[in-house]
């Protein structure tokens, strides 16, 4: 079961990595490094995963508990994921704002011609 | 006769290169670990946490006292997210700003005026029991702050920002950040024995209300950016 868990976390870890190259839409291009978080965490989570294993809250005793390492890093992996996709949401915003596409190549090719302009 | 590979594009083919180091490198690590016991790496945690009365999650034992620089960097990432949106809410909008309700029924208004004091309870207890069972500081300022969305799809985001003093709770969140920070300059000085005592339970309830309360004004602020600016990608 765990290795099972943790072959779909790295097959959607690739997905994501496939999306977040070959994607030209920068709002596709968010989701797949969503993705790529979002499997991180579940590699975290299968990795350790143990059947049969309780929740890591109360007295210790003979029972066995799931590990709170993985657990806690995660807490961290979803705060940062919060604030990353937020503030590049905001970028996102600001690019359309300006070259009115979420294109990349229209807007690599905008900001190469505004920069020959200058040169010029 | 050559191969056809020119109607890969160089970008396919770097895509395909890097998808292969992935897979090469995970394999890799696969392999090396099945030797090592990694599947348990928290028991030396745990054994620390045991000796402590106050907590009984031990996932907080972990992120609060162990790692508390982890929940530290984690704060300040979160505080430089809600920084740069603070500094392009000034943007124009194309359409003009959109302010006003979202839903205009009665019904949405009414029933969002009476839940959200149940939300923010919920919220305030997640962050003031962290210790002791599911919850953090994290998850219940989250949770304060998507439910002052939920005002805000019913009365109207800017009159609910006037509301909660928008302005001066963005100040108040960086003294929150430099209380933390000076309580966890202290815990330098201070034995880890001070959390066994009555007094360190104080300390830990202090530092996950504050946590709470830093991370519902940044979601707050977040959350109010993107419903004053919906609409214009």
């Amino acid at each position: 079961m765990t290795s099972f868990g943790t072959a779909v976390a790295v097959i959607t870890i690739g997905i994501g990595i496939i999306g977040l190259i070959l994607k030209k839409n920068l709002i596709m291009k968010l989701l797949s490094l969503s993705i790529i978080n979002t499997s991180t965490i579940l590699f975290f989570i299968m990795a350790v995963y143990t059947p049969g294993d309780r929740a890591p809250i109360g007295p210790m005793g003979p029972i066995q508990m799931a590990d709170p390492l993985p657990q806690a890093l995660t807490l961290t992996a979803v705060v940062i994921n919060f604030g990353v996709l937020a503030l590049s949401l905001l970028f996102t915003m600001v690019l359309v704002k300006r070259y009115h596409t979420l294109d990349i190549e229209k807007i690599e090719a905008s900001v190469k011609r505004e920069y020959n302009e200058e040169e010029t | 006769m050559p191969l056809k590979i020119t109607h890969l594009s160089a970008k396919e083919i770097y895509t395909f290169l890097i998808v292969c180091l992935f897979c090469v490198l995970t394999i890799a690590g696969v392999v090396l670990s099945s030797d090592l016991d990694v599947t348990r790496v928290g028991p030396q945690y745990l054994e620390g946490i045991s000796n402590l009365n106050n907590i009984s999650n031990s996932v907080y034992g972990i992120y609060g006292m162990y790692r508390f620089y982890d929940t530290l960097f984690e704060l300040l990432v979160f505080s430089t997210a809600v920084l740069g949106i603070t500094l392009f809410s000034d943007i124009q909008s194309a359409g003009g700003s959109k302010s006003g309700q979202l839903v205009e029924s009665h019904i949405v208004d009414t029933s969002a005026s009476y839940l959200y004091p149940i939300i923010a309870l919920f919220g305030i207890y997640l962050a003031y029991s962290a210790h002791r069972g599911p919850g953090g500081g994290f998850a219940g300022g989250v949770i304060g702050g998507s439910g002052v969305l939920l005002l805000a799809i019913a009365i109207g985001a800017d009159l609910i920002g006037e509301r909660f003093y928008e302005t001066t709770m963005k100040k108040v969140e960086y003294l929150i950040l430099l209380i933390v920070m000076a309580i966890v300059i202290a815990g330098l000085f201070l034995p880890v024995a001070v959390y066994q005592g009555n007094g360190g339970l104080g300390v830990i309830v202090m530092v996950n209300l504050a946590i709470g309360t830093k991370v519902f004004i940044g979601t707050w602020t977040i959350l109010h950016f993107f419903v004053k600016h919906r609409g214009e990608l």
